[in-house]
């Protein structure tokens, strides 16, 4: 198992490789440079700007130059944000969006196993209906409408929350980014626990615990959800990576200063030190997630082996 | 699964989750180190000084966006200046009516008799916040920075008067003694330390006027040990104006307080101002209706909810602000290039319709190019020239060679991507249709694409226009419509209007100048010269009822909520 750990973290290296190549020449093909504004210009003036970023080279001596760089893990500087290291950045931003983000999977996977057990208990009851409606406007409510209703009924005419928002411990600006973020997954998560507790409901060690004379809680909760959550654990890695990376949509609704809302920031405004940064970062986490999902997944089914 | 196996799982994930939150919430405690991302640094109370009338009481807060650069002798983005206002001061500062008044200088400067020499001199004993001397050097490294080739200042332009700037700001590729030279060679200087000195190299009128702006503010010089030494961030900055920074996380807040060391004018009555960053204005209204922020601008698209609602209706503020709006024609373009072409689109766009119906009646419909409080010029003088009339808009095109559109080549509008946007591009596509049967394309982009396009004259027509920077017409038209001018990226070229600009420029005669503007301002609507105008821009706003000094000090400059260029007025009564 180690030994396949250590084989996948060296493959990250191409992998973040060919990430970082992609990014930095799709991000020049764009239009508009960093420096471009309404106002005027010299010529002179911005070739020393470009010289100063290392903007003024080739394409192939900038990519060259970001390469050497990126490889002794110096990520550069920022040029909105009064050079400040990129690294500064994603450590800060990242901060509020894996805050956010933990919280928003800890309500999906409530939500979801919760929901998901009840449907399955009761199938084709009126548990189940209420069960599988809530999961299913969970994930067709996209997050953009979510927010502003959640934010309307229960900050603007309940007044229980508030609207802008991030601060940890505070939960009147945590409850409804969280329930925002984390509903579609919730939703998700949901679908896939009621499926697969329906499927072990059926098997023959329920029946058993059953006939033992088992408490149905206990056959429940000990037998059944434990053993629903091996297919539920495998989304949970990739769920919780796009979680903890932020979400533009989220940080903007709430005005919460996270990872998307700077990453989306950046490309706006042809910050190339975070669009790099950032989308390095990103890939890193996620391929770090999947192999930490790979080798729980191995944990919990003793027939995988790596 | 065994049970030892779900032990060892669950204890995996408890691990991760406290690392995670470990993580989280460490950074926060990093970040007070950070000079740039400083967090819950401690507000200084703004002290009892010689003149406060009142203890500073009370806390602000405003919505805002995210500065793009804290350099003010670089920036030029709306957010930043009203960000400069509230910490720093020049020689002047634009009163309510936008008239220089002493702020740093002690009294008007003095003006040798060619108008070509200004000299001012400084109030005694001012200080920055960190209690240094702030002497007549501050102010003059403050321009050399602006001037400097490496800084690359986006406002240099509007001092190319003062002698040397110029020269020194095209130096880039010069070795540092040669720039070392020319940035000496500049016609600023400290004759002592309370005197400064700026030689121009023709009589400019306004010069007085961009001693108030934010090009022209001072720079701490034992912060910087040469003029293209870096700008320090926000929390190791220092400030001469009524207020300090003493919290700022980016893309979330600032937090500023009354700088105790200011004594050049009104303090600051209130004990502390927060601009919270919030980029979509329908959040931050909802915001301000849940009380979390106590004014922000409103946004088009809610106007009319703001207006229909018993509360905000009553809070709304609307003024026409100084910024205009219209259609850019690319006059190197060959079929734009004809005035027929060009007067047809401007005559076939419904103004009032467009306003009315589809920007909740928002702006100020109008073909004047330059506000008619600032031009002297009459509201709609020009609308029987360039104002919405189908028939002759028809005659035009037909006179163009175009009749009823035959053979007239797509072209294709410019703008940046909103929702308000695409809504008046879908308008002229089908107003234009309508009354010249011709099809044009609609292209959006985000602003970066837009600029580039625009500064390269890669475009047909753009939607956009021009927000004044200081008061006086020459800011409308000088740089804008004479050929060559450094802003004209629409191609104008007219010598009428160069001849005029000309003559304008360095007129000291104020009265014949201002009509020199009026006149050039005729010939380049009524050309449709790079410009039809469609609107002067409304702007609206919403301010809580216990906060004074904002509504009442507005101005028609104002930058993200009224009155934020003299912060040191407001006051709250709520606590």
């Amino acid at each position: 198992m180690i030994a396949y750990a250590i084989r996948r973290v060296l493959l990250m290296v191409p992998l973040l490789f060919a990430v970082a190549t992609v990014t930095f020449f799709l991000m020049h093909s764009v239009e508009g440079g960093p420096f471009d504004t309404d106002k005027p210009m010299s010529e002179a003036a911005r070739e020393r700007l470009n010289e100063k970023y290392n903007l003024d080279g080739s394409l192939v001596e900038q990519y060259g130059h970001f390469m050497a760089n990126t490889a002794k893990l110096d990520l550069g500087i920022s040029i909105s944000s009064n050079e400040r290291p990129v690294r500064d950045i994603i450590q800060e931003k990242f901060g509020v969006s894996l805050q956010l983000g933990i919280c928003a999977f800890l309500f999906a996977i409530t939500l979801g196993v919760t929901l998901g057990a009840i449907s399955a208990i009761n199938q084709n009851g009126i548990g189940d209906y209420v069960g599988v409606f809530m999961a299913t406007s969970g994930a067709a409510l996209p997050s953009f409408i979510l927010a502003p209703l959640l934010v309307i009924f229960f900050a603007l005419k309940l007044n229980w929350f508030d609207v802008l928002g991030w601060e940890l411990w505070n939960y009147k600006k945590m409850v409804l980014p969280s329930v925002a973020m984390g509903m579609l997954p919730g939703a998700f998560i949901a679908r896939i626990a009621r499926a697969s507790m329906l499927d072990i409901l059926r098997q023959d060690y329920i029946r058993t615990a059953r006939a033992k004379g088992v408490k149905e809680f206990t056959v429940i909760l000990r037998h059944a959800v434990k053993n629903a959550l091996i297919p539920v654990l495998t989304i949970l890695g990739p769920i919780f990576a796009g979680l903890i990376t932020g979400s533009f949509i989220i940080e903007n609704a709430f005005a919460i200063p996270g990872l998307g809302n700077a990453f989306v920031g950046s490309v706006l405004v042809r910050d190339y030190g975070v669009i790099m940064g950032v989308t390095l970062f990103y890939a890193g986490i996620i391929a770090l997630m999947n192999l930490i999902v790979d080798l729980l997944y191995a944990v919990a089914d003793p027939r995988i082996r790596l | 699964m065994t049970k030892s196996k779900w032990h060892l799982l669950l204890s995996i994930f408890a691990i991760f989750a406290i690392l995670a939150f470990t993580a989280a919430c460490g950074d926060d405690d990093d970040d007070d180190n950070g000079g740039n991302g400083g967090t819950t640094a401690s507000p200084t109370s703004g002290g009892t000084a010689p003149t406060a009338v009142a203890k500073p009481s009370g806390t602000i807060t405003i919505r805002t966006i995210q500065f793009e650069s804290w350099d003010p002798h670089f920036s030029d983005f709306n957010q930043d200046i009203e960000h400069f206002f509230m910490v720093w001061r020049g020689l002047y500062h634009l009163d309510k009516d936008s008239k220089p008044q002493p702020a740093m200088a002690d009294g008007m400067p003095t003006v040798s008799a060619d108008g070509k020499t200004y000299t001012v001199k400084l109030k005694k004993d001012l200080k920055w916040s960190d209690g240094q001397p702030l002497d007549a050097n501050d102010f003059v490294l403050g321009v050399q920075r602006t001037c400097n080739p490496d800084n690359a200042g986006h406002y240099q332009y509007i001092l190319t008067a003062i002698v040397g700037c110029q020269d020194y700001y095209d130096a880039g590729k010069k070795t540092a003694e040669e720039k070392a030279a020319l940035q000496k060679a500049m016609g600023v200087k400290a004759v002592d330390a309370t005197t400064i000195e700026f030689k121009l190299t023709d009589p400019q009128p306004t010069f007085t006027i961009l001693l108030a702006l934010w090009p022209t503010f001072p720079a701490p010089k034992h912060k910087l040990a040469t003029v293209d030494a870096k700008w320090p961030a926000p929390m190791d900055n220092v400030y001469n104006g009524p207020f300090k920074v003493s919290a700022y996380t980016e893309k979330d807040k600032m937090e500023v307080v009354p700088n105790d060391q200011y004594t050049a004018g009104q303090k600051a009555q209130v004990e502390k101002i927060v601009m919270r960053y919030i980029d979509d204005a329908a959040v931050a209204l909802n915001a301000y209706r849940s009380g979390e922020i106590d004014a922000t601008a409103v946004p088009t698209t809610q106007l009319k909810a703001v207006k229909a609602d018993p509360t905000l209706g009553k809070e709304l503020i609307s003024y026409a602000a100084t910024r205009t709006t219209g259609i850019e024609p690319n006059l190197k373009d060959p079929t734009l290039s004809k005035l027929e072409v060009r007067l047809a689109l401007s005559q076939a766009t419904d103004r009032k319709t467009l306003n009315d119906n589809v920007l909740n009646g928002a702006n100020i419909v109008s073909t004047n190019w330059m506000p008619p409080d600032r031009s002297g010029n009459k509201a709609g003088i020009f609308d029987a020239a360039i104002g919405f009339d189908p028939a002759k808009a028809k005659e035009n095109l037909k006179k163009a060679g175009y009749d009823n559109g035959a053979g007239f080549p797509k072209l294709t509008v410019l703008q940046t991507d909103s929702a308000t946007n695409k809504a008046i591009g879908e308008f002229l596509q089908s107003e234009w249709k309508k009354y010249l049967n011709i099809d044009i394309n609609l292209e959006y982009t985000d602003s970066k694409s837009r600029s580039s396009r625009f500064n390269s004259g890669n475009f047909q027509i753009v939607l956009g226009g021009w927000g004044e920077d200081y008061p006086d017409p020459e800011n409308w038209i000088l740089g804008l419509y004479e050929t060559g001018g450094s802003i004209n990226k629409q191609s104008c070229s007219m010598k009428a209007i160069d001849d005029i600009i000309a003559k304008a420029k360095f007129n000291q005669n104020d009265e014949q100048r201002r009509q020199q503007y009026r006149d050039a301002e005729k010939l380049i609507v009524e050309n449709v010269c790079g410009m039809a105008p469609m609107w002067q821009v409304g702007f609206h706003a919403v301010v809580k009822p216990y906060i004074k000094g904002m509504v009442e000090n507005k101005k028609p400059d104002d930058k993200q909520v009224p009155g934020d260029t003299s912060v040191e007025l407001w006051t709250t009564t709520k606590k």
